[in-house]
């Protein structure tokens, strides 16, 4: 199933990109390299038998990681990059083929050299029945919980990186920054004590209200 | 060496073996590698680190392909990567972030506070 | 009420456990009250349970005795025929009729005896059904050792734990009662009620244990409280010197006990009361351990109670011991701690008799009684005599148990308990309302303390032996057990005759003195030997009122006065109990405590016409003791004029210089012994362990480097890590091929 022409042109593009994504100086054509590099492995996947996993690779490795790695290299200033002195790369390399050799050998002397076989296309419903199958449809134990995991994973990335990057001080528009301004009116000894500052605090967030009560707070 | 040998002439035939999709996941590995040490950039490590990610996942797939398609263990594996990895770059680059601000760059080196 | 039982260490120990905790929150008085209240429902518990105890024992109906001893006979002969391992042989439980108390030796019975204990069921009467759940036995499982009877945890209630139980409860409750007052104003208020508290309940579960392992546990833990308790003035240096003094004479028993369990246990394979009691009955512990064995563990067990007891030579801690407040003093170190050692006694009782300890316990308590008799005399702080007599009827009680007098032992622990409580709580109230601890500087105080002086008297008189109070008739059953063991006891026996006319010339000495003589300055407060040899051990003068000022804080002043209700009221109980207890015991009762408690077989009850002439010995006895008291002491003679030579003060003072003699020989060559020790401390042993921090601070010096910080050298070192890694994984594969 898998040509070999396919496979070995794919295979080229994606070390030749990586390989370009990890030595450039110029860290935005680096960026698009390793874009391009993911995209040939989602290729691979279709190969595979996995379109699922594929459509997952273009769309997240592929498409949203390097647009927001370009968005931070933008942010951070940092284009072009001072390359490493060359001894560097060579000591690198030396590292890298060590492994190297312990890898080829470990893979060859692993013994089974599966040759290609009619692959059988995984969809995205077996994949989601392994997932979230119960242990009576699955007949096993199913991975539901360390789906439920990486969910909150994802959750707790996507609020520590809006904590994260946001500035000292900075307020986050919405219901939570009025009321941190009552705060920081507090703060700055607005109010007059400490009493009315938290009746204010207390009333309902909607932005009907707050000004009221901060005007009445300033009165 | 006689293995070796046989894994070479293994690449001419005409199918494509597991073994195959193994080595390009190695070498793939290896420029990740290649890129975490020799960068000095933190965006550059993290570009590398999910080249390594990526490696591992092509790694899992194919094996997974090639051994049991009943039992779909390395596509499980390769979707909780991608999560793991889109996580990784969401914190990571918040992270440069901040550490572009308080340090005015994204070098290693500024980084390096545990002097003698 | 059995099921209940529990409840009795448990309410005490529950009380300190709250008083610890949440004592900001309950306040002094929230305290004190709490731990009162949980003491009296822990007395009450227990009253229901001595009843229970009395309606179930077998020697409540005098007839059925015989059979009884038959049936008694029979079980243990079969028992013996058919379970070889001992230890199996005791696993007692209660059915739902209350009529297998063993199971396995129940099934081992020949049917003969079945035959016997089902005639015998129908010869009793009904109260008297649940007579073979007799004594009773609550028992979980603890420590378990396989192919051992291991540790189990349990309670076990015969006639004397009954009896014990019931004093132990009753007498803490009244003197929890009268710390309300006596203690009122101190500054660790609430501590001292957590103490007590705690100490209660040690000594309770002790009485109640059924495993001599547990003895020794609740044994460890009234040690700490007596060692708290003793120091509870701890700012005072006396205090401090008393505790530690208290703790490390004890502790010398303490590690023959442990010696001997351990012994026991080795050779006997269970520490089992119930399981002692009847291999002792049987002749099985004859058999199994032999003369010697059962002599060394005896001995040991005995040095255990000499420690606890305070016998001879172990006996110095006690009256330092009254460094205490004045409660402490009298629950513990008069009423109820001491005791344990005479209940340790009762508790070994066969394995003594097998080892043929006896006639010693009898000599040690022999002498005991008449040294510390002869040492009270020449006392003038009222509550160094209290300990010095406390010493010497500990000393009866063990002469008692020596001379096969268990019954008459325990009679007078019984009621030694409530007198000398009373007689300690009473010299509280004086020293309360006199402000001071010393008879002579007390000022006539028969004047001003109208309850406390007829109180005191009560005790006294009991203590002395003077007819138809308490202590009359126990200390007669003594002197009768003594004569009639016969041999070489008779000499005994003149020590106890002896003890006997010492003790009431002391008391009444002491009464006269303290009650209805003016205020006069101590005549040995300034004496040269005060302040010779070891240095804590009599009080000095200005330590006496530091003493004052702390136990009685405001409570100083010049005039006398008489004590509060809480002092008055347990003052009153105790003493109407002292008047009581003793007949329990008399030939009034027919005898009633001689067929309730007794080990082996009853004793002959001495009917009351036979027993004229002993008492009329006794009352002899006190009469020559009061009376040369009373000539040399009483109307309007000078009780301040040195009567005895002053080599003989001085003697008995410095208490015959056995605590100088301990303290030079073993706490001075403690001290010399420890400089070279603390030489080769510091030299040596310092040096290598510094050695080692030198090391590794070194190491970590070095190590410390690495932590560079630089991200980049720590990503060269793992992939060189993994690729040493890989290269190894893989040629080992290969070696695998």
């Amino acid at each position: 199933m898998v040509n070999p022409v396919f496979f070995y042109l794919i295979s080229l593009a994606i070390i030749s990109t990586a390989i370009y994504a990890v030595s450039s100086s110029k860290l935005l054509n680096a960026a698009l390299a390793l874009a391009l590099s993911f995209f040939s492995i989602g290729m691979l996947y279709f190969m595979l038998g996995a379109p699922f996993l594929g459509m997952l690779q273009f769309l997240i490795n592929a498409g949203a990681i390097p647009i927001v790695t370009v968005f931070i290299i933008f942010m951070t200033q940092s284009r072009v990059l001072k390359l490493k002195s060359p001894a560097t790369a060579v000591a690198a390399i030396g590292a890298m083929v060590m492994l190297a050799i312990g890898f080829v050998l470990y893979i060859s002397r692993s013994g089974s050299s599966l040759n290609a076989q009619n692959v059988t296309p995984v969809s995205a419903a077996m994949l989601g029945e392994k997932l979230l199958g119960s242990a009576e449809t699955t007949g096993k134990v199913g991975t539901l919980f360390a789906f439920e995991i990486a969910s909150i994973l994802l959750l707790v990335a996507m609020v520590g990186a809006i904590i994260l990057t946001k500035r000292e001080g900075e307020t986050i528009k919405g219901n939570v920054g009025v009321l941190s301004e009552v705060e920081k009116s507090v703060t700055q000894g607005e109010l007059e004590t400490p009493a009315r500052a938290a009746d204010a605090v207390a009333r309902p967030a909607a932005d009907a209200v707050i000004p009221e009560a901060r005007e009445k707070v300033v009165a | 060496m006689e293995s070796i040998l046989s894994t070479i002439r293994s690449f001419a035939n005409n199918g494509i073996s597991l073994q195959q999709f193994l080595i390009l996941g190695g070498l793939l590995f290896l420029v990740g590698i290649y890129g975490v040490l020799t960068r000095r950039n933190l965006i550059a490590i993290l570009m590398s680190v999910e080249i390594m990610l990526n490696a591992a996942m092509l790694n899992f797939v194919a094996v997974s392909a090639y051994t049991d398609t009943v039992n779909i263990n390395g596509h499980l594996f390769a979707l909780f990567i991608v999560a793991i990895a889109a996580a990784e770059v969401a914190v990571g680059l918040a992270i440069f972030i901040n550490v572009f601000r308080s340090k005015g760059g994204v070098l290693t080196d500024d980084l390096m506070e545990m002097k003698q | 009420m059995v099921d209940l039982a529990i409840l009795i260490p448990v309410l005490p120990a529950l009380g300190w456990l709250i008083i610890s905790v949440f004592s900001k929150a309950l306040g002094s008085k929230g305290s004190a009250w709490l731990a009162t209240t949980l003491m009296a429902l822990s007395a009450a518990i227990a009253i229901g349970l001595f009843i229970e105890i009395n309606s179930a024992a077998p020697n409540w109906k005098a007839e059925p005795l015989e059979k009884l001893y038959d049936l008694e006979h029979h079980k243990t002969a079969g028992a013996e025929s058919t379970t070889a391992d001992h230890s199996a042989a005791t696993k007692p439980t209660t059915t739902a009729e209350g009529e297998t108390a063993v199971v396995e030796p129940i099934t081992a019975l020949t049917e003969e005896a079945d035959k016997k204990a089902e005639l015998l069921r129908e010869a009793l009467p009904s109260s008297n059904r649940a007579l073979s759940g007799f004594p009773f036995v609550r028992e979980w499982s603890w420590l378990s050792i396989k192919g051992e009877a291991g540790l189990p945890f349990g309670f076990y209630f015969d006639q004397t734990a009954g009896i014990v139980v019931l004093m132990v409860s009753v007498v803490a409750f009244l003197i929890h009662l009268f710390s309300v007052g006596y203690m009122a104003g101190e500054e660790r208020y609430p501590t001292f009620f957590a103490y007590i508290n705690l100490f209660a309940a040690a000594m309770l579960a002790m009485v109640m244990a059924k495993n001599l392992f547990h003895v020794l546990l609740f044994w460890e833990i009234m040690g700490v409280m007596s060692y708290l308790l003793i120091g509870f003035f701890y700012k005072k240096k006396t205090a401090q010197q008393a505790m530690k003094k208290a703790f490390m004479t004890v502790r010398v028993g303490d590690l023959a006990f442990m010696a001997g369990l351990f012994w026991l246990y080795s050779s006997f394979k269970t520490l089992d009361i119930p399981t002692i009691l009847e291999a002792g009955a049987s002749g099985e512990l004859l058999r199994v351990l032999g003369v010697t064995a059962a002599g060394g563990i005896g001995l040991l067990l005995f040095i255990a109670a000499m420690g606890k007891s305070a016998q001879f030579p172990l006996h110095v801690w006690l009256a330092d011991a009254m460094e205490g407040p004045t409660p402490v003093s009298a629950m513990i170190h008069a009423a109820t701690m001491v005791a344990a050692g005479v209940y340790l006694v009762a508790r070994a009782y066969p394995i003594l008799e097998v080892g043929h300890v006896l006639p010693f316990v009898a000599l040690i308590g022999g002498f005991t009684a008449i040294f510390a008799a002869s040492m009270a005399p020449a006392q003038a702080d009222a509550k160094k005599i209290m300990a010095f007599s406390t010493l010497s009827q500990l000393g009866y009680m063990f002469l008692s148990l020596g001379a096969f007098g268990y019954t008459a032992a325990l009679f007078h622990l019984l009621t030694h308990a409530f007198f000398k409580a009373l007689l300690f709580l009473g010299s509280g109230s004086m020293i309360h309302g006199s402000g001071t601890q010393d008879i002579f500087e007390m000022d006539r105080l028969a004047k001003y303390q109208k309850w406390t002086l007829g109180t005191v008297w009560v005790g006294a008189l009991s203590l002395m032996g003077a007819p138809l109070f308490a202590g009359f008739w126990s200390k007669d059953e003594i002197l009768h057990a003594v004569q009639s063991a016969g041999g070489l006891y008779w000499i005994l026996w003149l020590m106890a005759v002896i003890t006997a006319i010492l003790t009431a010339f002391y008391t009444t000495r002491m009464m006269i003195i303290a009650f209805y003589k003016p205020k006069t300055a101590s005549p040995w407060a300034a004496a040269p030997w005060n302040n010779e040899g070891e240095p804590t051990l009599n009080i000095s003068k200005t330590e006496l009122e530091l003493q004052k000022a702390h136990e009685h804080g405001h409570h100083v002043s010049d005039h006398p006065h008489e004590s509060g209700p809480e002092m008055i009221i347990p003052l009153v109980l105790l003493a109407t109990m002292a008047m009581v207890m003793g007949f329990v015991g008399s030939p009034f009762a027919n005898g009633w405590f001689q067929r309730f408690v007794y080990f082996g077989e009853a004793p002959e009850l001495v009917p009351l016409g036979a027993a004229v002439p002993g008492f009329i010995v006794s009352i002899l006895l006190v009469a020559a003791g009061a009376g040369a008291s009373y000539m040399l002491y009483g109307g309007a003679r000078d009780h301040t004029k040195q009567i005895a030579p002053i080599w003989l003060t001085r003697l008995l003072q410095r208490r015959y210089f056995i605590d100088d003699f301990y303290y030079h020989g073993f706490v001075r060559l403690a001290e010399d012994i420890q400089y070279p020790l603390a030489w080769f401390d510091k030299n040596v042993v310092d040096r290598i362990v510094d050695g080692f921090g030198i090391v590794t601070g070194a190491v970590g010096d070095t190590l410390r480097r690495a932590q560079s910080g630089a991200v980049g050298l720590y990503a060269w070192l793992m992939v060189v890590g993994g690729a040493v890694i890989a290269l190894a994984f893989a040629f080992a594969q290969g070696g695998n091929k």
